[in-house]
C-alpha cells in the first residue's frame, strides 16, 4: 500500500523498503545485527575489567577484538545517522580500513611488544 | 419575539454584539425585556482596573509565505496578564484578536485533546492549550515544532507524519473469515490493559519533533508518535497481522534510528510513553520478548 497526499507543498516519495538487506550485513537482518551489538556490549562489561583481573593472552586478544569491533559498529551507526547519503560509501571505506589498520596494530602490539593491558598500565604508571 | 441575529460581516467583539442586541431590543419595542444596560461587568475588568497590569512580553516566531524572501524573525507583543486567561493559547488568541490578525497558529479543543496547538513553548514541545503562562518577567517564546517546514508563522507541515503514520497500516487487520455483524472481537480486561498508555495518543508529533534522531533522519526514520501506534497495533489481541507488521520494522532505518535518546517520553503533554514502547518494539524483533498473546476467543479458526 504505497499511501500518496495531495494539496500540501511536499510531496513525500514513498519508497518500498528492499526486502533483502545490504551485502554488507553479510545475510543478517538488520535486527540480528543489532541483536549481536548489544551482546558485545554487554560483554565487554566483563572483559574490559576482566582482562585486568585475569591478565592472560587470550583475554588481550578478546580485549582487542572487541574495541575494535565495537567502534568498527558504533562508527556505521553514527555514519548513517550524521553522514550526508552522497559521502557515505567513502565514508564507510574509510571506517573499514581504520577498523582494520587499528585491529592490525592492537594485535602486533600484543604480539611483538607487550600485552595490551600491561601496555594501558605502563601508560598509567606514566601519567602517575 | 426577537429574529435571529443576521450573520455581521464585520468582525464583532463581544461587548459591541451586546450593545448590537441592545439596540434591536429598543427599535423591536417589544414590551417584556427592560432596555436598562447590563451593568453588571464581568470579573475580568474589574480585575483588569482595580489591579496594576502584569505585563508579559510573548516574542512569536514569524514567517510569511507571501514575503518568502524575508527571512524568519521573532516579533514582540507585551499583554496584560490580568486581561488573559492562563494558558498559552489564551495569549495567541489575545494577540490574535486584539492586536495581530496574520497570526496565523493552529487550534480547536482548546482542552489537549486534538492535539492541534502543538509547538514549542519556552524550548519545550507542548500543547499551547495546556500550557500554563509561566508568570516570571522574562519574556515567553513561542516557536513552531522544531525541524518540521513552515507553512506559515507557528504552522508546520505535517504531510511526511501522515504519510509515515499511513505506512504502518493503523487499523484491524485480521485474517480470520468472519461474517461481519455476527459478533463482536472480544477482548478480555487484560488484553485491553495492554493497550492503556497507547491508545490516548492525539498524534501532535510533539514527541516525534523533539527527537533528534527524528531531526536529522525524517525522511526514513519513523519516529517516536508513529512507532508507538504500530506497537499498539501489534499488542492488540484483536489485530491477526502481528507477523507482517514486526517485519516491516527489520530495516535499518524505520525502527533502528531510535537510540533512547528518551526526549518523547519527556515531552509528550499526555504523559505516555513512547520511548517504552519502541524499547519493546526493539525486544519483540529481537526475539527477546514473548510475542503478544492474542485472545483465542477472537482469533483462529475457533472464531464461530
Amino acid at each position: 500500500m504505497i499511501p500518496t497526499t495531495t494539496g500540501t507543498h511536499i510531496q513525500p516519495v514513498y519508497l518500498p523498503h528492499p526486502q533483502q538487506p545490504s551485502i554488507g550485513l553479510s545475510g543478517l537482518s538488520r535486527t540480528d545485527h543489532w541483536k549481536i551489538e548489544r551482546v558485545i556490549i554487554v560483554a565487554m562489561l566483563a572483559i574490559i575489567p576482566g582482562s585486568f583481573v585475569f591478565d592472560s593472552i587470550l583475554m588481550n586478544y578478546f580485549l582487542a577484538a572487541s574495541l575494535a569491533i565495537h567502534a568498527h559498529w558504533g562508527m556505521d551507526t553514527v555514519l548513517i545517522d550524521y553522514c550526508p547519503r552522497k559521502a557515505l560509501r567513502l565514508a564507510n571505506a574509510i571506517r573499514y580500513l581504520l577498523t582494520v589498520l587499528s585491529f592490525l596494530g592492537l594485535c602486533y602490539l600484543n604480539c611483538n611488544h607487550m600485552a595490551l593491558t600491561k601496555a594501558l598500565k605502563a601508560l598509567w604508571s606514566i601519567i602517575y | 419575539m426577537f429574529r435571529a441575529l443576521a450573520n455581521s460581516t464585520t468582525p464583532v467583539g463581544g461587548a459591541c454584539r451586546l450593545l448590537f442586541v441592545q439596540v434591536r431590543n429598543t427599535t423591536a419595542a417589544a414590551a417584556a425585556k427592560t432596555n436598562a444596560p447590563d451593568t453588571k461587568k464581568p470579573d475580568m475588568v474589574h480585575l483588569k482596573r482595580e489591579s496594576k497590569p502584569r505585563t508579559k512580553t510573548v516574542q512569536i516566531y514569524r514567517w510569511n509565505p507571501e514575503e518568502p524572501d524575508k527571512k524568519p524573525y521573532l516579533q514582540d507583543y507585551n499583554i496584560d496578564l490580568n486581561d488573559c486567561g492562563p494558558m498559552v493559547l489564551d495569549a495567541l488568541i489575545k494577540i490574535k484578536n486584539e492586536m495581530d490578525p496574520s497570526l496565523a497558529f493552529r487550534r480547536s479543543c482548546r482542552e489537549g485533546i486534538c492535539g492541534s496547538c502543538s509547538m514549542n513553548i519556552d524550548g519545550r514541545n507542548t500543547l499551547a492549550c495546556i500550557c500554563k503562562i509561566d508568570e516570571s518577567s522574562k519574556p515567553l517564546k513561542v516557536y513552531p515544532l522544531p525541524h518540521m517546514y513552515v507553512v506559515k508563522d507557528l504552522v508546520p507541515d505535517f504531510t511526511n507524519f501522515y504519510m509515515q503514520y499511513k505506512t504502518i497500516e493503523p487499523y484491524l487487520k485480521r485474517k480470520t473469515e468472519i461474517n461481519i455483524g455476527d459478533k463482536q472481537f472480544f477482548q478480555s480486561v487484560e488484553d485491553r490493559k495492554k493497550l492503556d498508555g497507547m491508545y490516548e495518543c492525539i498524534l501532535c508529533a510533539c514527541c516525534s519533533t523533539s527527537c533528534p534522531s527524528y531531526w536529522w533522519n525524517a525522511d526514513k526514520y519513523l519516529g517516536p508518535a508513529v512507532l508507538m501506534q504500530a506497537y499498539k497495533w501489534i499488542v492488540d489481541s484483536r489485530d491477526e497481522y502481528t507477523k507482517e507488521r514486526l517485519e516491516q520494522f527489520r530495516d535499518t532505518f524505520s525502527l533502528y534510528r531510535c537510540h533512547t535518546i528518551m526526549n518523547c517520553t519527556k515531552a509528550c503533554p499526555k504523559g505516555l510513553n513512547p520511548a517504552k514502547a519502541i524499547g519493546e518494539l526493539k525486544a519483540l524483533l529481537a526475539n527477546v520478548a514473548t510475542s503478544p498473546s492474542k485472545n483465542s476467543a477472537t482469533v483462529g479458526p475457533d472464531y464461530k
